[in-house]
């Protein structure tokens, strides 16, 4: 009755555009993972007082080193 | 009267180590309770959700070394384990994606943070050969097939001698021990680099 979709014996669905080929399900989470960074860019953190200026809030601002990390 | 002679004067392997961890991450840093008010944004999340994703791949895949290579095939609790263990690492390339994006277009590498960069990308392109090893430990038809496939790609590079994908003993070995360790190690690097120098800063605060 159901599909045995867990163990992968369906083939799968593939969208391809001339040499492009690839699988509606990686499509769609390639697609998610889009919207969740942008998202994550444009949500408000909570808790966060977006009227505050950085040095009202900033304690510790990490000074770079010199050098490239060593 | 004078001043005992400290730890560090006597010049002891403890005294030169522990000096080389204060000058590597400085003194509250390690650990920081605040930090900059551009920090508070979601695209800075992604990079502690990698580590936790992280974290329960290494646990779940601890459970899985419990009850062996084939554990999963034939126990229920296995099978959940083993899927724990595939969607945590769906999510932990998921989470790292989304960071690498944000550190992209935010310049991550400016301030001296280029070792910074290059341990995030090697630790990108590392991860991902130590999941490949992961479809040629599932004991099945599937691992089979694809371990036929591999062959020929790492031959063609000549390291088959070395590194042989049809040997499963081997390849089980490497991905339970060797790369983990070299993925671990690499993101403790990686993460004391970020401890040093900070989180870097939007590249408009920069400007001002």
């Amino acid at each position: 009755m159901f599909p045995d979709l867990a163990s992968g014996a369906q083939p799968g669905t593939y969208l391809s555009v001339g040499v492009f080929s690839i699988s509606l399900a990686n499509l769609l989470i390639i697609v998610v993972m889009l919207v969740v960074f942008v998202l994550a860019i444009l949500l408000p953190y909570p808790g966060h007082d977006e009227g505050a200026s950085p040095s009202q809030e900033s304690l510790q601002r990490p000074a770079a080193t010199s050098g490239d990390g060593s | 009267m004078s001043a005992p002679q400290s730890v560090a004067d006597r010049g002891t392997w403890t005294a030169r180590l522990r000096g080389v961890i204060v000058r590597t991450v400085p003194e509250g840093q390690a650990l920081p309770d605040r930090q900059p008010a551009y920090v508070a944004s979601w695209i800075y999340v992604f990079g502690v959700a990698t580590l936790a994703a992280f974290v329960v791949v290494l646990v779940t895949g601890g459970v899985l070394a419990l009850g062996g290579a084939q554990w999963w095939h034939t126990s229920s609790l296995g099978h959940y384990v083993n899927s724990t263990h595939l969607w945590s690492v769906e999510l932990f390339f998921a989470f790292m994606v989304v960071h690498l994006w944000g550190k992209f277009w935010m310049a991550a590498w400016r301030g001296g943070r280029t070792l910074t960069w290059i341990t995030g990308v090697v630790l990108f392109v590392g991860s991902i050969g130590t999941t490949f090893t992961g479809y040629l430990s599932q004991t099945n038809f599937d691992s089979q097939w694809i371990s036929a496939e591999a062959k020929d790609g790492i031959n063609a590079i000549g390291v088959g001698a070395w590194f042989n994908v049809l040997d499963l003993g081997q390849m089980l070995l490497w991905r339970v021990v060797l790369l983990p360790v070299v993925v671990g190690v690499l993101t403790v690097c990686h993460v004391v680099l970020v401890r040093r120098h900070g989180v870097v800063p939007p590249i408009d605060d920069e400007v001002k």
